[in-house]
Order: C-alpha cells, then sequence, then structure tokens
C-alpha cells in the first residue's frame, strides 16, 4: 500500500474514539433495522387487511407508519450521516479506504435508499385515500428497496472483518460475497424482523381500541418473532466463518467480548423464549410496559452484537490490510525504519507543557498509533493500563505490542520512538514534572528494543509464531 | 482539465466530477426549497397571518428536507473520492461543529413536523418553532460554508490545527453563506409557485406575483453576494475560475440567470401565465446545475490525483444497471399513486 495522508487527530477528552462511533453506530443499526423489518411487517398486515383475515389491520398500517417515518426516516437518516462523519473523526485512512473500494457499491445503496425514501412518504402522503392493491404494491417496493440497501451495506460490512479472496485479487465481489456476508445478512434479516415485531407491539398499545382487537393485532405482528428460532443456527455458521484468532476472542480469548457476547445471546434467547412461550403459543396480551422493555432487550442485544463484531475485527479496521490506527499492514516495515511521525505535518496543540523533545516525540507518537482505542487518563486509559510496569517491561510490551495483547497491532515506529512512548508514559506517571532527565543509557536501551522489535517482526499476532 | 466538459479529465475522476455536480444540483434544489421555505414560513408566523404560501410550505417541508438529506448524501460520497484528503481535513479540524451538525437538524427535523401537525397553538409558540427551525438549517449551512472554504485554505489548516480553535475565520465564509441563502429564494418560489397553482388554481395569482417578487429579490442579493464573494476568493480559486475553459459554464451561468430573472419579471406582471412560470422554472433549474459546475471550477486545482484503485474498482456497470432499474421503479412508483388515488380506499 502506498503511504496515506497524515490527517489531525483530534482529542475527544476522556472518551475513546471508539466510544463515539460505538454509540452513533449501534443507534443507526438498531433504527435501520427496524425500518427494514417495518417494511415487511407492513406488508403482511396489508395482504391480511385486504384479504379480510384481520379487519383492523389498515388502522395499524397507518399508525405504525407514522411511528416509523417520524422515528426511522428522520432519527435513522440522520444517524446514517452522522456515521459518515464519525467514521473521519475515528478513521479517515479507514473510510478513505472503504470509499475508493466500494464506492459503486455505495452509490448503489444510495439509489436503493432514495427509493425507499420515494415509496415510504408517497405511502405517508396518499397512502390512506389509495385502493389496498396499490397500497400493497407501494410497501413491497419499499421493502425491497429497504432491505437491498442493507444487502449493499452488508457486503462491505462484512468485508472489513473476513475480506477473503479479495486480499490476493482486490476483485470487488470476491471481497462482496466475502465468507461472512450469507451469515450476517441472514442474522441481520431475522434482527429486523424482531425489532419490527417488538416495535409493533408497543406502538399496537397505544390504539384506542378494545382489548381483543389489542391482543389479536399483538398475535399477528408476533408471526414476525418466529424466525428468531434460526438465530442459533445462523449466529453459529457466522461463527464458524470468522478468522481463527477472531473466534478465539469471543470463545474466552477476551472475557470482554465473551461476556458482551453472552449479554447478546442471553438478551436474544430471553426475547426468543418470551415470544415463542408467551405470544405464540399461550397468545397472551402483552401491555406497553412490557413491549418497551423487550424492545429496550432487544437494543441491549444489538448494541452487545455490534461490540462484539467491532472487537472481532481487531487488531485491524480492514482484516489483513490495515490496522486499527489506520496504519497499513505494509507500511509498518517502512515506518519502523522511518519513523511514524517523522513526516507527520501536525503540531502538538501544548508543546511546551512536555519536559523534553523527547516526550514531545512520545505524545506524537501515541497520537498517531494509540489514541483511536485509548486515551491517557479516561476511557482505556494507557496510564492505567502501563501504570504497575517497570521501565523494561514497557520498552518490551510496546516493542512487541502484538505479543502484548493479540488485538494490538504491531508497533509501527523506531526504536527511538518506543522509547519516547515509555518515557512519556513514566513521566506522566511521575506527575509530570517540569524537568525529565535522560536517565540510563539510552543507547543500550535502544539495542535491546531493536533486538525485541525484530523477534516480533511486523506482522500482526495471528501470523507470529512464538 | 484544458476542456469544458469535466470528462477531459480523463478516467474515472470525470465521471465522479460530473456525478457530483449533478448530484450536487439535485440536493441543491431540495436544500433550496427547505431554507427558502423556511425563511417564508418565519415572515409568516411572526406576522401572524396564514397565506397559501406558508400553508404549502408547512405541508411540504418535512419531506423536502427528508428528499435533501437522501439527495445529499450522494454528493457526500462523490467529494470523498474526488478532494478526499482536503475534505477528510477540513472535517476534522471542525470536529466539534460536525457533532453538532446532526443533532441541529434532528431538531430542525421534528420541529417542522410540530408546525406541520398544528399541535402549538399560541402565535409566540409558532414563532418559536419556526425561529428555532431556521436558526438549526442557518448553522447547517454556515457550518458546510465554512468547511467548504476551510478545505481549500490548506495554509490556515496547521494554525487552526495548534490552537484548537473551533471557528474558521474567512472573509469569503459572509458573502458565501449570503449567495447560497438568497439563491434559496428563486428555488422555493418556483416549487411553491407550482404547489399553490395546484392546490388553488386561479385564486393563486396574488401568491405566485408574491413568489416572483421575492424570486427577483433573491436573485439580485445573491448575484451582489456572488460579486462579493468574488473579490474575498483566494488567488487559487479565482485563477482557476479565470481559465478559458470555464468560460461557457460562465455564460451559461449568466444566461440562465438572467433568463431567470426576465421570466420571473413577466410572472410578476402576468401571474396567471403558465408559461412564463414554466421557463422561470427550467432557466432556474439550468442556473443550479450551471452554478454547481462553476462552483466545482473554483477548485478544480484541489482535485485529487487519479489512483489506480479507481482504475481497478469494480461496480460500474452495477451501478449503471442499479441506476436504470431505480428510473423504472420511481416510474413504477408514480403509476402505482396515480393508480391507487383513481381507484380510491376500500369502503
Amino acid at each position: 500500500m502506498a503511504s496515506l495522508p497524515h490527517y489531525p487527530v483530534n482529542d475527544f477528552g476522556p472518551a475513546m474514539k471508539g466510544m463515539v462511533i460505538g454509540a452513533v453506530g449501534i443507534v443507526h443499526v438498531f433504527l435501520a433495522q427496524f425500518a427494514i423489518g417495518g417494511g415487511g411487517l407492513l406488508c403482511y398486515f396489508q395482504w391480511l387487511g385486504q384479504s379480510g383475515r384481520e379487519p383492523a389491520a389498515r388502522r395499524f398500517l397507518d399508525g405504525y407508519f407514522k411511528a416509523l417515518v417520524l422515528v426511522s426516516f428522520v432519527l435513522g437518516a440522520m444517524t446514517g450521516v452522522a456515521m459518515w462523519l464519525t467514521s473521519i473523526q475515528v478513521g479517515a485512512r479507514t473510510i478513505g479506504l472503504m470509499i475508493d473500494e466500494f464506492h459503486w457499491v455505495w452509490a448503489t445503496e444510495w439509489l436503493c435508499f432514495a427509493i425507499e425514501v420515494a415509496a415510504g412518504y408517497a405511502f405517508l402522503r396518499y397512502g390512506a385515500r389509495m385502493s389496498d392493491r396499490a397500497r400493497l404494491w407501494l410497501l413491497i417496493l419499499y421493502t425491497a428497496a429497504a432491505w437491498l440497501s442493507l444487502f449493499w451495506i452488508n457486503g462491505i460490512l462484512s468485508w472489513q472483518l473476513t475480506p477473503g479472496r479479495w486480499l490476493e485479487t482486490h476483485d470487488l465481489w470476491a471481497g462482496f460475497f466475502n465468507p461472512s456476508f450469507w451469515p450476517s445478512l441472514l442474522y441481520r434479516t431475522l434482527v429486523a424482523m424482531t425489532l419490527a415485531a417488538l416495535a409493533a407491539v408497543l406502538v399496537i398499545n397505544t390504539f384506542d381500541v378494545d382489548r381483543e382487537t389489542r391482543r389479536r393485532l399483538i398475535h399477528r405482528a408476533a408471526h414476525f418473532l418466529a424466525p428468531m428460532v434460526l438465530m442459533p443456527l445462523v449466529a453459529l455458521w457466522y461463527l464458524a466463518v470468522l478468522p481463527e484468532d477472531s473466534r478465539r476472542w469471543l470463545m474466552g480469548g477476551s472475557i470482554a467480548m465473551t461476556m458482551f457476547m453472552g449479554i447478546a445471546a442471553g438478551a436474544s434467547l430471553l426475547i426468543g423464549g418470551y415470544a415463542g412461550v408467551a405470544l405464540l403459543l399461550r397468545r397472551l396480551y402483552i401491555n406497553g410496559a412490557t413491549a418497551a422493555l423487550l424492545l429496550a432487550l432487544a437494543f441491549g442485544a444489538t448494541a452487545a452484537g455490534e461490540f462484539v463484531r467491532e472487537g472481532a475485527r481487531k487488531p485491524f479496521t480492514v482484516r489483513g490490510t490495515m490496522y486499527s490506527s489506520s496504519i497499513g499492514i505494509d507500511e509498518v516495515v517502512r515506518l519502523r525504519r522511518t519513523g511514524s511521525v517523522a513526516d507527520d505535518p501536525w503540531p502538538l496543540r501544548d508543546p511546551e507543557r512536555y519536559a523534553s523533545d523527547e516526550l514531545r516525540l512520545g505524545a506524537k507518537v501515541i497520537r498517531t498509533q494509540c489514541e483511536v482505542c485509548h486515551t491517557m487518563d479516561g476511557a482505556n486509559a494507557l496510564n492505567h493500563l502501563t501504570d504497575r510496569w517497570t521501565m523494561d517491561q514497557r520498552r518490551l510490551n510496546i516493542a512487541q505490542l502484538q505479543r502484548t495483547k493479540g488485538f494490538m497491532p504491531p508497533f509501527a515506529g523506531t526504536p527511538e520512538e518506543v522509547e519516547a512512548v515509555a518515557q512519556l508514559l513514566a513521566w506522566h506517571q511521575a506527575g509530570e514534572p517540569a524537568t525529565w532527565p535522560m536517565a540510563g543509557d539510552r543507547a543500550e536501551a535502544l539495542v535491546k528494543i531493536r533486538a525485541w522489535m525484530d523477534e516480533a517482526g511486523s506482522r500482526p499476532a495471528s501470523e507470529v509464531k512464538p | 482539465m484544458t476542456s469544458v466538459f469535466p470528462w477531459a479529465l480523463g478516467g474515472p475522476l470525470s465521471l465522479y466530477l460530473g456525478l457530483l455536480v449533478v448530484t450536487l444540483a439535485l440536493h441543491a434544489a431540495f436544500i433550496g426549497y427547505v431554507l427558502g421555505g423556511i425563511g417564508w414560513v418565519v415572515v409568516a408566523a411572526i406576522r401572524g397571518r396564514k397565506d397559501p404560501v406558508s400553508e404549502v410550505a408547512r405541508d411540504w417541508l418535512p419531506f423536502a428536507l427528508g428528499a435533501a438529506i437522501t439527495a445529499g448524501v450522494a454528493p457526500l460520497l462523490f467529494v470523498q473520492l474526488v478532494y478526499q484528503e482536503r475534505f477528510y481535513t477540513a472535517n476534522l479540524l471542525l470536529f466539534h461543529r460536525w457533532m453538532a451538525v446532526v443533532p441541529a437538524l434532528i431538531v430542525g427535523f421534528y420541529l417542522l413536523y410540530l408546525h406541520k401537525s398544528e399541535k402549538v397553538k399560541r402565535r409566540g409558540g409558532q414563532i418559536a418553532v419556526a425561529v428555532i427551525a431556521a436558526a438549526c438549517f442557518g448553522f447547517v449551512a454556515w457550518s458546510w460554508t465554512e468547511n467548504h472554504l476551510l478545505s481549500q485554505d490548506k495554509g490556515a489548516w496547521q494554525g487552526l490545527y495548534a490552537s484548537g480553535g473551533m471557528l474558521y475565520v474567512s472573509p469569503a465564509v459572509v458573502p458565501r453563506l449570503l449567495m447560497w441563502l438568497m439563491a434559496s429564494l428563486p428555488i422555493f418560489a418556483a416549487g411553491a409557485a407550482w404547489q399553490v397553482r395546484a392546490k388553488h388554481g386561479d385564486e393563486s395569482a396574488a401568491s405566485v406575483r408574491r413568489l416572483a417578487i421575492v424570486a427577483l429579490v433573491g436573485i439580485a442579493l445573491s448575484t451582489g453576494a456572488a460579486l462579493w464573494l468574488w473579490q474575498q476568493m483566494s488567488d487559487d480559486a479565482r485563477y482557476d475560475l479565470d481559465q478559458s475553459m470555464m468560460g461557457p459554464w460562465w455564460i451559461a451561468l449568466i444566461t440562465a440567470r438572467a433568463a431567470e430573472a426576465i421570466a420571473w419579471g413577466l410572472v410578476a406582471r402576468r401571474p396567471a401565465a403558465r408559461a412564463w412560470l414554466a421557463r422561470a422554472s427550467v432557466a432556474g433549474g439550468l442556473a443550479i446545475v450551471t452554478g454547481a459546475m462553476v462552483r466545482e471550477g473554483a477548485r478544480l486545482h484541489a482535485l485529487e490525483p487519479l489512483r489506480e484503485r479507481w482504475i481497478m474498482s469494480g461496480g460500474k456497470i452495477l451501478f449503471a444497471i442499479a441506476a436504470v432499474v431505480s428510473i423504472a421503479a420511481i416510474v413504477a412508483l408514480y403509476k402505482i399513486v396515480r393508480r391507487g388515488l383513481a381507484e380510491g380506499p376500500p369502503a
């Protein structure tokens, strides 16, 4: 990969950048999947209504569609725009690479989105005055466009995790129809149906109709929860196609990821169990509070699932191509020679704060290589992670970063930069004194660091042999 | 570039730039309706009088904003290709602003729906809803203007980053913002005039005349702001716009603007004449497209170099097929709605 430009790096205070995009991304995914499943559910109810199976279907449709538009068309669309803007904040190089590779797919997805919006607004504006047959066709058009939008985006997102043969061929379709494409698409479709049904139950509870009608509508909506029974199988399929190291993180290698996966699975199981037993088999009534609780549980499952999906990709943003630090996998060797910040044009915002040039170098290196996932004292703080380490431990662990933690990328800089980071951490932990003498024998330290770096190599942990 | 057509850039770059211009023009048409419309709604709310134009605007503004946002995604995609480094850098430098743009748009969007629902009965409340929505959209317009100008001003980047400043100060910000805001008036006037005519028929003459006057004011003020902007532009931008290949685009823009002004003048005199409104609308549409081209002409020096990855990148055929299918889908959608309305709801 050719050298990519240096972008300015922003400080988000105690929040790490991953948290910012995580928050926006989870809300967007939740709303977008609700919109997709909502379309299918509306088609189902329209059919129930026009075939005489459900007299209150039309009433449901008009109420549900207003909720869909107000929540999904506004918040969903806007969080979609926010995803672009926050992606740039978190990893401009990564989003640039994705755009370069998949812009035609993205442009195609935009066409689908435009049809979805046009069909949606047409239904909102004219639906009540239209014939049943036309309403059904309009809803089918809306649903097909919404689902195709997911189809295209899913290819790009799953490519990040499992680029497959694209790594050798750089062929767009090899990357798009990558190993996790189908399980991911199927799983997201099932989630979309679940969210739509749970939201429907909540909306039905706001209708001014008798309890029997409400119970009947709830039972109809619950039909969309039935495919949840396939979720465990699809999840296992998804797990099976993950790269071995990613799967290891999820299966106990990283307890945080294992726990989040457990939360996602547990929450889905609870929803599925409740839906299966209470709503489908026993046809129980469900009130607004319970419906809201189930929807909140589904939001929790979505959040945990997205966390796991993002976490499983570490240390990459695009597996085998670009690390989470937005440094290309093939750039590491060169940067170990030239330094990662030698041509960084962006000055430090508070250079006088640091007691020496070496510490200023360390601050720049941390900004370039660490700040996407770490802060100094806030979330995932470097200070907290390293404050019990000895100086040699700091040097060794940074020099062999991919061995220190398997989901960290290899250090992409010179031994001098490793030393500068180690010194900066020590200086910060010492309370940032006004002077920081060049203690110890640096030449000897640099020789050791170089040896450690050479020993670990410049490849990711998944390729490092013990 | 040595030709008046973007395809002279060669390879995929010309295609991206062409699509950027076309989709930006589409976005500008909808956003012009939103900005002009919210301005009209604010004035109507302050005056405390309902008129056919403000009623139409109240009804259609949420849709127009939804369409503007949807249409805006496409130029947002293509700008990331042809001006990648500059666009990303400007976004990163003004990141506080970008974190605020989305919440501002969400608030503005919901306020438009609130205004449409007529749930706010008191006059003070109606004024507040309209003014806050207008402020939200004004904030977004100002942020985009600053972002665009900062992306062109490489010399300011390091200083702004080092200072941690949240504001990019340039003498071009105010005239540029003013130019776009005033240019939104004839766009809104054209859309609203057709809508008022469709709704009120011959009784719409007074409203159409008022819209024609607003359009003329907008054309005059946006032209004045454009001249002011020309004086404040960077040397690089002026140099690009001075190139001979930009000549035909300048001529087309000025001709379209002049034709639009003449047509609006005649609409003001004969508001019932449908033909002059049609000519004003067509000329306005041409002014948007040629204006978008001139806008890009000012930053041709900043285009990304052609990348090997773009040439290798597949998917062009997919996009071409999808574009054809999408047009067919929109036609089908129109037919479905017409037929559905003709058949009417079940008894």
